[in-house]
């Protein structure tokens, strides 16, 4: 038997699977975890097993890497599985995606001029709606504000 | 009622905020349902409880329209579990509610006589326990191993005693009819038996009671005691182990608690098992003390080692008397009369060994012989009487009269 003729299913089955995709994953959570941020920095998620450093996303919208330090961070994954994250006085809400023990940035979306008081985050497949008390409300996704986009 | 003002208030409040986060919809849920669970837990009049069955309902009103989303979002529980947690919660709380309010006053004066009842059984338990020791010490005289005896008897008489009134504290409160007490009735009653250890209790005088029969020699005018004692012991046992297997298996059925066996305390079928081991033990120091007072005598009987070989024993042995014509005066007077009728009769007449009428049916086939060897004496007697009253009458009808004219002549 000639090499090819071996190499060339085998190469064949790995390239399949390689290529093998579930489609229609919904990675959406249901309702938002508010999570306290702890002080070391930490936010610890138990239903859904998630704990990141808040440090990072301190300085990206405070510039201050301890300003989140007891405060509370409201955070959403959204059905395609992009993590929204938003807090009280924020002005933005950071999208980020998961990768091998990281996360990183997708946008970082201006949602308000001034900080935002009491900001929600609801789960409105497609889109991620975000709500400031009854005056702010927007519609989100991975790319931006939906509304806005439509407009 | 200031945690159910509180729940009232996070419902209403929450009205405002349901279209906007779900978030607070899910946290105003959680936060109802928690405190509608401390305002039942803490409830203490039926009246309060029944405004919180309301409260429950307005609750499920409130927030049925958000049941799509509440089911995904809670967790672990979903919205109808949740709701069904707290029926279930108010419907247990209600029952014990109602019980302690209709039946509050007797349970509580119940309950003191039962730990009082317990601290005596327990006094009496030492007590028991250094009577034992002394019989095993107390060999050397007999007097007073008697008299040892006779209060170690006495000790766990009123034990048997004491068990019976605590059964009766215990069950007195639900009624006769055990198998229709509601599940939380028989959940109360079956957490009173294990607090006083009642099986505990009835295993431990049971075993106390076989422990005495193999330490002490019992006088046969003591086995009538013995056997009542066991019979009324052993019929209380029967009517009382349905009505704590009713209670416990529901109990523990619908609570998930340990069975009684695994929480320590013996289970019914051990109490069975001694209480088969105390009549087995009895009947066969009975009979064999019985047997000895014919043996003692040297009277050869058929053995007998219960009721009815007894019987067939006498029933032979009286048989064998009157076929050989032999001299009944040993076994009639010297044991059945003196022994057996004197000393054995009360025992014998016991529905568990002879029964009366059987006992009465012996001693006449018993007397019929004793009369037989009667009437055979009395005809000899009257025999020779007769024969006497003959001798004399023949004496004076023979004596020769003086002549008539010859008594005229002296005259």
């Amino acid at each position: 038997m000639k090499p090819q003729a071996v190499f060339i299913p085998v190469l064949a089955t790995l390239c399949a699977c390689s290529s093998l995709t579930i489609k229609n994953v919904d990675y959406g959570w249901p309702v938002e975890s508010v999570l306290p941020v702890g002080s070391d920095d930490r936010v610890e998620d138990r239903r859904y097993s998630i704990t990141f450093d808040a440090r990072e996303l301190a300085v990206a919208e405070f510039q201050d890497s301890l300003a989140l330090k007891g405060s509370t961070l409201r955070l959403l994954r959204s059905a395609e599985g992009f993590y929204f994250i938003t807090g009280r006085n924020f002005k933005h809400v950071y999208v980020f995606e998961q990768g091998s023990h990281e996360l990183s940035l997708m946008r970082q979306i201006q949602v308000s001029q001034t900080p935002l008081k009491a900001p929600a985050l609801n789960q409105r497949p497609p889109h991620v709606e975000l709500i400031d008390g009854a005056g702010l409300r927007l519609l989100l996704t991975s790319g931006g504000i939906f509304e806005e986009e439509k407009k | 009622m200031n945690r159910f003002g509180l729940v009232l208030a996070l419902v209403v409040s929450t009205s405002a905020l349901a279209q906007q986060s779900d978030y607070a919809i899910k946290r105003a849920f959680e936060e109802g349902a928690k405190g509608l669970k401390g305002a039942i837990s803490e409830a203490a009049s039926l009246a309060v409880l029944d405004s919180l069955r309301d409260e429950i309902t307005r609750l499920e009103n409130e927030f049925v329209v958000h049941r799509d989303f509440l089911d995904r979002a809670l967790y672990p529980m979903t919205f109808s579990e949740t709701l069904a947690e707290l029926r279930a919660l108010h419907l247990n709380h209600y029952d014990r509610t109602y019980l302690t309010q209709s039946r509050g006053t007797r349970i509580t004066e119940l309950e003191a006589q039962v730990s009082l009842l317990t601290l005596r059984l327990d006094s009496l338990a030492a007590e028991r326990d250094s009577l034992f020791r002394q019989l095993r010490t107390a060999r050397k005289s007999t007097s007073s191993l008697r008299q040892t005896s006779r209060r170690l008897s006495a000790t766990l008489r009123a034990r048997d005693r004491l068990i019976f009134t605590l059964v009766d504290s215990l069950f007195l409160p639900y009624g006769k009819n055990i198998e229709e007490a509601s599940y939380l009735e028989k959940e109360s009653l079956s957490r009173r038996i294990e607090q006083a250890d009642l099986l505990g209790h009835i295993f431990e005088i049971a075993t106390d009671n076989v422990r005495f029969l193999e330490l002490t020699e019992l006088e046969p005018r003591d086995y009538a005691g013995v056997i009542g004692l066991y019979q009324q012991f052993s019929s209380r046992w029967e009517g009382l182990r349905d009505g704590i297997l009713e209670v416990s298996s529901s109990a523990s059925a619908v609570a998930g608690e340990k069975r009684a066996d695994e929480a320590g305390h013996p289970p019914a079928t051990a109490i069975d098992s001694v209480m088969a081991l105390w009549e087995s033990k009895l009947h066969a120091l009975f009979w064999n003390r019985l047997r000895g007072e014919f043996t003692d005598r040297s009277l050869q009987l058929a053995p007998f080692g219960n009721g009815a070989e007894f019987s067939k024993s006498i029933e032979g042995y009286v048989g064998e008397l009157r076929e050989q014509d032999k001299d009944p005066a040993v076994f009639v007077n010297d044991v059945w009369k003196l022994r057996i009728d004197r000393e054995w009769r009360s025992a014998l007449s016991n529905d568990i060994i002879l029964g009366r009428a059987e006992y009465g049916r012996l001693d006449s086939l018993v007397s019929e012989l004793a009369q037989k060897k009667f009437d055979r004496e009395f005809i000899l007697f009257s025999l020779v009487l007769l024969a006497i009253v003959i001798a004399v009458w023949w004496f004076f009808v023979r004596t020769p009269k003086r002549p008539a004219a010859a008594q005229q002549k002296s005259e």
